[in-house]
């Protein structure tokens, strides 16, 4: 049984957005083969393509960390570890992107684990990283931190050819068993790796297979925590577009009005960022309400599908203790 | 956790090590035998857009294994995958994983033309046995330096030639995993 915390979490994203029209016509004009019409994506609940303009990885990456590594520090959370996920950034060589926070918070002997391969779904994997870590004794007051951050640098890192990608950073600080925040019940993670190169045979293998992995994540992760699909008043998912939405509800048999479409049409699709933003935008928006349960959806490129089936327990009633 | 080095080898070619690591476990098919895991760490890429831990796990027929990449660590990229894998083994579900810790690249010196360096380091990573049980794996908290590791290898290299530092105690081999940008760590093993 998971028994994971989200405590704390930041969502950074630009301000500056293009239309999705302007950036498929600027990655075609470098060269790249997009596979979908214009109409088509706009089609899929696309709109717009949020795009940085100042800061670069490392400062993004400092921006969404800082918040929340304050409030650590108040409360006296020691950092354990960091995963690190980049999709679009894997080739940093010669370069340290956490210096500057290393130095800042000290955090010398705090391993960063760079955790590559499972693209957009490096979100669950960390989480299911987390749970094995503190599924055994640990100190109390431990905490791992999930920091994810892409920024594309030419039409070749905003672009796969099936998808556009917006840039974004977001961060989330995962601990054992807390009373209040994101509750974890069960967090699954299920691996195909069909795609590791661009061979068209493998990649069209994925595309037509893609929906039994994510059915098998989220049937293990539901059977995990003993909770109906019925229950989930939310489902938050990478935001691959409402083509893949509709299919997945369908196959999940969940109403597709329950997956939360309120950021795909301005944010568009932000790699691992998708999920926490989905997360952040719902609960402003007072759409995620106290003890709810929601689930998590994401799908990696090439056949990685995570699957976690939380509650959202926004203040714990003192009189209840 | 306990370690057993099954090969390290640094050797100048023109082609990608694909091959070489492939037909290494090939023949050695009992290094991949009930394994749970299958760790890739990486600094360099061999070809950009290929996942090489994906990769290696549709070639080698391991498509029931959990992959593991560990990437843009220099030579903290196996303590990174250990920290990892210790997390995975802890809770009794899994115990055994094959890392392979590889990169090629062209060296500076490098005078023929095309001519790469591959680095290549498969260990076997257990919590019930092996040649060294990993008395601790830690960061150090010292600063880091400017220049990167060229390779994710290089400080295993050392380790396969048993010219790690040795304690007082002559059954511990420690290997500090040199300062990069990363930072430094250190991994004290002690003979079994």
């Amino acid at each position: 049984m998971c028994n994971v915390t989200i405590v704390d979490y930041s969502v950074y994203l630009p301000e500056s957005r293009i239309h999705v029209k302007e950036a498929i016509q600027q990655i075609k004009a470098d060269g790249i083969d997009f596979q979908t019409s214009e109409s088509d994506y706009l089609n899929r609940g696309f709109e717009l393509v949020p795009i940085e303009e100042e800061l670069d990885l490392e400062q993004m990456i400092a921006t969404v960390c800082r918040p929340i590594l304050r409030r650590a520090l108040q409360k006296n959370v020691q950092i354990a570890a960091v995963m690190f996920a980049s999709v679009t950034n894997n080739e940093n060589v010669n370069r340290n992107l956490f210096d500057f926070l290393i130095e800042e918070f000290a955090l010398e002997a705090v391993p960063v684990i760079p955790l590559e391969e499972y693209a957009c779904s490096t979100m669950h994997l960390s989480l299911w990283l987390a749970s094995n870590y503190f599924m055994v004794p640990c100190q109390q007051g431990e905490g791992i931190l999930f920091i994810t951050a892409d920024r594309a640098m030419n039409s070749y890192e905003r672009s796969d050819t099936f998808m556009v990608f917006g840039d974004g950073a977001s961060a989330a600080l995962f601990m054992k068993g807390q009373r209040e925040g994101q509750q974890t019940l069960a967090s699954v993670m299920r691996v195909d790796g069909l795609v590791y190169d661009l061979a068209p045979d493998r990649i069209r293998l994925y595309y037509s297979t893609f929906y039994l992995g994510v059915r098998q994540a989220v049937r293990a992760a539901l059977n995990e925590s003993s909770i109906h699909i019925a229950q989930i008043e939310l489902v938050f998912c990478t935001n691959l577009g409402l083509h893949v939405w509709s299919m997945l509800a369908q196959v999940l048999k969940v109403p597709l009005e329950r997956f939360y479409n309120l950021t795909l049409a301005l944010d568009g699709h932000i790699h691992n960022t998708d999920i926490l933003n989905n997360i952040e935008h719902a609960i402003r928006t007072g759409l995620l309400k106290h003890d709810d349960f929601y689930m998590t959806i994401s799908v990696g490129f090439g056949g990685y599908y995570g699957c976690a089936i939380h509650q959202y327990v926004k203040e714990v009633n003192e009189l209840c203790i | 956790m306990y370690l057993t080095i099954h090969h390290v080898e640094a050797a100048e070619g023109v082609e990608m090590p694909w091959v070489r690591i492939t037909d290494l476990i090939e023949t050695n098919r009992h290094w991949t035998e009930g394994i749970d895991l299958l760790c890739y760490c990486h600094q360099t890429d061999f070809e950009t857009g290929v996942n090489g831990c994906a990769k290696l796990r549709q070639e080698l027929g391991l498509s029931e294994v959990m992959p593991i990449s560990v990437g843009q660590s220099g030579s903290l990229s196996l303590s990174n995958a250990l920290t990892i894998l210790d997390w995975m083994f802890s809770n009794g579900t899994k115990n055994h994983a094959l890392c392979i810790i590889a990169d090629s690249f062209i060296p500076d010196h490098m005078d023929k033309q095309g001519s790469r360096l591959s680095m290549i380091a498969l260990i076997g990573a257990s919590t019930i046995a092996g040649d060294y049980r990993v008395e601790s794996c830690r960061k150090l908290p010292s600063t880091s330096v400017r220049v990167g590791a060229k390779s994710a290898v290089e400080p295993i290299l050392k380790l396969g030639l048993h010219q790690s530092e040795f304690t007082s105690n002559r059954e511990m081999e420690v290997v500090t995993f040199d300062a990069g940008v990363f930072g430094t760590s250190q991994l004290k093993l002690r003979r079994t």
